[in-house]
Formats: C-alpha cells, structure tokens, sequence
C-alpha cells in the first residue's frame, strides 16, 4: 500500500499533466480548437512528463528544439514571415481609419498588465489560507501575462520567452485556447456594452476605394522603417511579418510566397507547439500562477473587446457617419476569427447589413497593432 | 517591501500608459502615411 502511495505521490502530478495533455488533444480534434498549435501542444506535453523521458533533458530532442528555436526567438520569427505572406493588407489599405480600432482593441493587454501586478497585493487582504497561493508576478512577468491580451501567439511567445521563460507555458496555453474560443468571448461582451439601436449601424460602402500596387509594396517596406526607429527591439517582429508581406505583394516571388504561407508556416507550427508542450512539466506547470494566468488572459481578452467597442462608441460621438461599435472588437488580432463572429453578429441583427470587410479591416489593423503592442512594451521593459 | 511596490507599481502605470499612447500614435502615424502614399501612388484604370 505505501508503495502504491509512494508511486502516485512522485509520478501523480507527471500523469496529471499528461491527461491535461490529453485533453487539450481532445479540445484540438473533437472541439478543433486551435488544433495546429492545441495537438502539438497537448503532445508535447505528455511527451515531456512521462518519468525519465529522453524527449527532454540536456540531449532530448525537445530540449535541442526549445534551445534552437524557443530560447533565441526564432520559432516566432520565422511564423511572423508565414503570417505576413498570408495576410492581404487591402481592407486595411482601403480604410486606414481602422487602424484606430487596431490600437484601442490593445487595452486588454494594459489592463491585464496591472491587474496581474496588483494581484500579489490582495496577499495582505484575504485569509492566509486563500492568500498562500496567491502568486506575486514581477513586472515583467505581467507584461507577459498581459500580451495574452495581443490575441496573437507568437507575439505572446516572443514577449514571453524574453521576460517570462517559466511561465511560457500557461501563457501559450491561455493565448491559443482564447484565441480559439473568441467566438464565445466576444459576443456576450458586445451584447452587454451596446444597444440593439448601435449594432444594426449601417456602414459606408469601401471598395470604391483602389489601392495601387505600389502601395501594397510600399506599405511593409515604410511600416518596418517607422516602427524600427520607435522601438528598435521591435523589428524582428515587425520586419518578419513585414517581409512576409513584401514577398506576398511584389507579384516576382509567386513561389518563395507560396512556401512561406504553407511549408515555411505549418513546419515551423508542427516544431513550435511541440516545443511549447515540452516546457510544460509538472512542476513549473501545477502550479497556482498557471490558474491565474489562465483568468487573467481571459480578463485580457475581454477588455480588448471592451476597449474596441468603448471607442469605436467615443468616436461616435464626433463622427457623421457613425461607426457599427461591434466593428471595434473586431481590433483584436484573432484572425479572422473576430471579423467572422462581428459579421455573423451583424447577420443576427439585420440580416441585409454586411460588416465583413469592415471587421477585416479592423482584425488586419489588430494583427499590426498587436506586434506594435508587444515592441512597445519590450521597448518600455527591456 | 511596500516602498518596493509602490516603485514597481508606478513603473507599471508609466509603462501602460506610456505603452497604450504609443500605439495609437505609431497606428495613427500608420494611417496618416497610408493615406499620403494613395495620394502620391493612386491606382491606375486596370489596377
């Protein structure tokens, strides 16, 4: 009997973490949430917890891949250059107005920032049973924990790995997870901070609007150089996702785009989440931070929104041509995620009122904004 | 211990602050220059 207890004492929390594992496998094929990031994860996970693995430790190949990739940034780099091939700037380019929606949308993360700080201050406050496992999180590890707000996971990853590597785990878990389940977040939220009366709000049609090639060109090439000189720290970011961009609108690289869109983007997918999953062992990961983390992204997550449609409402105030406030949450960069859930809440209410472009203008501006965010704040704390 | 706090904590707000502005300026300076360069690089007819 005291050698069954022994065993579940030393191995049980290493099997908890492999049905945590397990379930976030689950989640990614039977739920498909996030699956591409979510199964890896989940993997990797149970891999890094199964008692004396050789997936991990000084030759384990997890841990070659965690110093390889994770530990000097590259793995989100080198996703940021499959994004920006991805992603077509042209709603963004044809309504810049939006990139309004694209920084106020980034309120979550600020909030989460000094929720998360404030935090270890309840200590002195509540019962020293409840306060003992309260965790203190230093500056830098909130800002960490506030970037699960980008809605963005390699940015929350790059921020992460630099401030914050202990609590990389939860913190990819926490971005990817609400990233997924953004439209169940979102709507209750929208709901409750507008009248029937602010979301039937038609909005002008835009694609009278032409870009030239030119532009789109331009566009990367001007929005790395800006950035760079406001935060420096930033251009790896920036100037990743940026030349994704440039490959995807010169027209002369058809091919090096196509590979930077699927092979480039999906291997490095398949090697990040595995080695994300990898740093969550049982004793770093079981640990009461892991649960507030997880309640402070969705906090994040919902003060984005909060913040997107509490602005797109203030600037109603001025405007003539009023905004849909719903097109505001839309700032988030969870792509397209948002833009789809605003349209289909548009639907809901009037069935002839389309929002679509107008919400993937505004998801464009949050995938920029949500990189500038991260540069900014890596620029504030470095 | 408290005195301690109170600096991390005013670094906090300085650093949200200071943060939440600079991305609506560098957006905002984004748009301005989006805006300038259809001007300057309108598209032609068969764009």
């Amino acid at each position: 009997m005291d050698a069954v207890l022994k065993f579940f004492i030393d191995f049980g929390p290493s099997f908890i973490m492999m049905i945590i594992g397990g379930l976030l496998i689950f989640l990614a094929i039977k739920k498909e949430y996030e699956p591409m990031l979510l199964l890896p994860i989940g993997f990797g996970a149970i891999l890094a917890n199964i008692p004396g693995s050789s997936a991990i430790g000084e030759h384990g190949f997890l841990t070659v891949l965690y110093n390889a990739g994770i530990a000097n940034e590259l793995f989100p780099i080198l996703i940021f250059i499959g994004v920006g091939a991805m992603i077509d700037f042209g709603p963004l380019l044809r309504r810049p107005f939006m990139l309004f929606f694209g920084a106020a949308a980034q309120f979550g993360i600020f909030a989460t920032l000094l929720a998360a700080l404030y935090l270890g201050q309840l200590k002195g406050i509540l019962p020293d049973a409840i306060a003992n496992i309260i965790p203190q999180f230093s500056l830098k590890e909130a800002a960490s924990i506030g970037i699960i707000g980008a809605a963005d996971g390699p940015t929350s990853i790059y921020v992460a790995s630099l401030f914050a590597p202990r609590l990389l785990g939860p913190i990819s878990v926490a971005a990817y997870s609400y990233m997924a389940l953004v439209p169940l977040i979102q709507p209750p939220v929208i709901r409750l901070m507008t009248s029937k009366k602010e979301r039937v709000i038609r909005m002008d049609r835009f694609d009278e609007v032409k870009v030239s090639k030119t532009v789109k060109i331009l566009f990367p090439i001007v929005v790395t150089i800006v950035a760079g000189f406001v935060a420096p720290i930033s251009v790896a970011l920036i100037g990743a996702l940026m030349f994704g961009n440039l490959i995807r609108e010169c027209g002369v690289m058809e091919r090096l785009s196509k590979s930077a869109q699927n092979e480039l983007a999906n291997l490095v997918t398949l090697l990040l989440g595995i080695t994300i999953g990898s740093t969550m062992v049982a004793k770093d990961f079981l640990a009461p931070s892991t649960l507030f983390i997880m309640v402070m992204g969705l906090f994040a997550f919902v003060f984005d929104t909060a913040g997107g449609v509490m602005f797109a409402k203030l600037l109603n105030l001025f405007l003539k041509n009023k905004v849909n406030p719903m097109i505001g949450a839309a700032g988030i960069s969870a792509f397209p995620m948002s833009a789809r859930v605003i349209h289909k809440m548009g639907l809901e209410e009037d069935p002839s009122n389309y929002l679509l472009m107008h919400a993937v203008g505004a998801n464009v501006a949050g995938q920029v904004g949500s990189i500038v965010a991260g540069g900014v704040l890596l620029a504030l704390l470095q | 211990m408290e005195e301690n706090f109170a600096a991390v904590a005013a670094k906090a707000w300085e650093v949200s602050g200071i943060g939440l502005l600079t991305v609506f300026a560098v957006l905002i300076g984004f748009a301005l220059l989006i805006k300038l360069m259809i001007r300057i690089f309108p598209a032609k007819e068969d764009e």
